[in-house]
C-alpha cells in the first residue's frame, strides 16, 4: 500500500490536457456577471417599493422598450423587465418578409387566463415546423458540458431573479421515444418561469436550416439571428401564447456547423405548475405560471450565446 | 483599465494550478475547466473588494463551493425520471494517477475537499476550513475520515486493476 498522502500531494504534478479557456472568455464572462449583479441591486429596490402592483406595471410599461421590427406583427413584449439598462441586445432581424397573420390570440374557453391577468394581443400565423430539418431533438440528455454551461448562464444574467437547482426531466407521451431536457425554474418578483435546454442534430448548412425554420413556432414576424465567425447561427424568435390559460414560450435554436443543434426554451411556467406523470413523461399543467416570460431577450440571448460557446 | 489589467495578471499565474486543483476534485478534465474558469469568472466580479495577499485563498474557497455546490444539486435535488444520462469520459487521465484519481472520486465529496485542499494544495487546517466554510475540527474528521475512504477506495481499483 503506497503512503496515500504523498500519493495526493503528487497530483499536483499530474499531467494535463491543454487548457481550452480564454482570458478574454473569461473577462467577457466576468463583466457580464458584475453586470448582473449591479442590474440586480437595482431592479431589487424597485420590486420592493412596487410591491404587488410590479406585475401588472411590467406589462403596461414594457411596449415602449419593444425594437420597432417586432411591434406591428407581434404584439405587446411579455419578456421580463428585470431586464438590465444599457444599450440593446438583440440580434439583427433576419431580412425575411413577415407572415401575414390569419387572426389574434384568444385563449380557450376551457381554460382561459386567471382573473385580473390581460389577454395579450399577439398576431397568429402558421407554424412552419418541418420535421425534417431538426432530427433526434431531445433523444440523448444533454451533454454535462452543455448543462453545465447552460446553468452558469443563467446564473450569471439572472439579476434579481433566483433560479431554482437544475433538474434533469425526461418528458413526451410515447415511452418509446421520450425526449430528455434539463430544466431550471427563475423566480422574481413577478412569479416562476423556466428555461429548458435539449440537443438534437439537424440537416444542412447552419444557414440553411435557420431558414427553413424561421417560422417555426408560429411567429409572423421574422426571428433574430446572430452568425458566428465559426459558422454556428443562433436565433429566436418572437414569444408565442398558447393553451392552457395564457402559456408564454419563446424559443431559440443554435445550429453548429457539425450538425449539432441546442434548443433553448423559455416559459412563464415551472415545475411547480406541473404534475409529470413518471410512468410516460407526460404532464399536466396545474398552475397558470407568471405573466411575462423570466428573462428578457438581452438576458435570454446572453444564456444562447454561452451555451454556444462550449465545444462540443 | 486597471482592474482588467490587475486581474489579467492573477488569472495567468494561476488558471493552471487552479484547474489542477478542480481535476484532483471532480477526476474530469472537462469539468475541471468549467469549475476553474467559473471561479474566475465570480473573482472578476468581486475583484475591487479582493484583497491582494488573499486572492489565492479566495479562489480556492470560490472553487471548492462551486464544486461542492454542484455535487449537492446533483445528489439530492436532481428529479430524473427515466435513464440517468450517459456519461462518457474522454479525459486522458494521467496513467501513473490513474488508480488514485478512479479512487478518490469514491469519496464523498466534502470529504475528497478536505483531502484535495490539505494534501493537494497544501493548505493548513484553518485554511482549509475558510474554503469549506466550516470550522476546524469538521476540517480534521472529514480529513481522517476522507483518508480512510480513499485508502479502502484504492485498495479496491488496485486489486481490480491487477486482476
Amino acid at each position: 500500500m503506497p503512503d496515500i498522502e504523498e500519493e495526493l500531494r503528487a497530483m499536483a504534478d499530474v499531467t494535463a490536457p491543454p487548457s481550452t479557456t480564454a482570458l478574454d472568455d473569461v473577462l467577457r464572462r466576468g463583466r457580464r456577471r458584475v453586470y448582473a449583479l449591479r442590474a440586480g441591486a437595482v431592479a431589487g429596490v424597485v420590486a420592493v417599493v412596487a410591491g404587488a402592483g410590479f406585475t401588472a406595471f411590467a406589462l403596461r410599461s414594457v411596449p415602449t422598450s419593444a425594437p420597432p421590427a417586432d411591434g406591428p406583427v407581434d404584439g405587446p413584449v411579455v419578456t421580463s423587465t428585470t431586464t438590465p439598462s444599457g444599450p440593446p441586445a438583440w440580434w439583427p432581424v433576419v431580412a425575411l418578409p413577415p407572415q401575414t397573420p390569419y387572426g389574434t390570440w384568444q385563449p380557450a374557453s376551457s381554460a382561459p387566463p386567471g382573473p385580473g391577468r390581460e389577454v395579450l394581443a399577439v398576431p397568429q400565423c402558421d407554424s412552419h415546423w418541418d420535421e425534417q430539418v431538426v432530427v433526434d431533438l431531445g433523444r440523448d440528455t444533454v451533454t454535462p458540458t452543455a448543462a453545465e454551461r447552460f446553468d452558469r448562464a443563467i446564473d450569471e444574467v439572472a439579476g434579481v431573479a433566483v433560479p431554482g437547482e437544475p433538474q434533469t426531466a425526461t418528458l413526451g407521451t410515447d415511452p418509446a421515444q421520450p425526449t430528455h431536457h434539463r430544466w431550471v425554474d427563475v423566480t422574481d418578483a413577478g412569479g416562476t418561469g423556466s428555461l429548458t435546454i435539449s440537443e438534437g442534430r439537424y440537416s444542412g448548412t447552419p444557414l440553411e436550416a435557420a431558414d427553413r425554420e424561421a417560422f417555426l413556432s408560429g411567429n409572423c414576424a421574422p426571428p433574430h439571428r446572430q452568425v458566428r465567425d465559426d459558422g454556428t447561427v443562433l436565433q429566436y424568435s418572437s414569444v408565442i401564447p398558447s393553451e392552457p390559460f395564457q402559456s408564454l414560450t419563446q424559443r431559440m435554436r443554435v445550429y453548429r456547423s457539425n450538425g449539432h443543434v441546442v434548443e433553448i426554451v423559455q416559459r412563464n411556467f415551472g415545475t411547480r405548475d406541473l404534475r409529470v406523470n413518471d410512468a410516460d413523461g407526460s404532464f399536466e399543467r396545474l398552475g397558470q405560471g407568471r405573466a411575462t416570460l423570466p428573462f428578457s431577450d438581452r438576458q435570454f440571448t446572453a444564456v444562447g450565446e454561452e451555451v454556444a460557446s462550449v465545444v462540443w | 483599465m486597471r482592474r482588467d489589467d490587475e486581474f489579467s495578471q492573477f488569472f495567468t499565474g494561476r488558471f493552471e494550478q487552479a484547474r489542477r486543483s478542480a481535476y484532483a476534485l471532480c477526476g474530469n478534465w472537462s469539468e475541471a475547466e468549467e469549475i476553474a474558469q467559473h471561479a474566475f469568472v465570480k473573482v472578476y466580479a468581486k475583484w475591487p473588494r479582493v484583497r491582494r495577499d488573499s486572492a489565492d485563498a479566495y479562489l480556492q474557497t470560490v472553487m471548492t463551493r462551486i464544486f461542492l455546490d454542484a455535487r449537492r444539486r446533483v445528489r439530492g435535488r436532481e428529479r430524473s425520471v427515466a435513464e440517468p444520462p450517459d456519461v462518457v469520459s474522454h479525459d486522458p487521465v494521467a496513467p501513473e494517477r490513474h488508480g488514485l484519481v478512479l479512487a478518490l472520486q469514491q469519496v464523498p465529496p466534502r470529504q475528497r475537499a478536505a483531502l484535495v485542499l490539505r494534501f493537494v494544495l497544501d493548505l493548513s487546517v484553518e485554511q482549509a476550513a475558510r474554503a469549506m466554510g466550516c470550522s476546524t475540527g469538521t476540517v480534521k474528521s472529514q480529513t481522517a475520515r476522507g483518508l480512510d475512504a480513499l485508502r479502502a477506495a484504492y485498495l479496491t481499483t488496485d486489486t481490480a486493476e491487477r486482476a
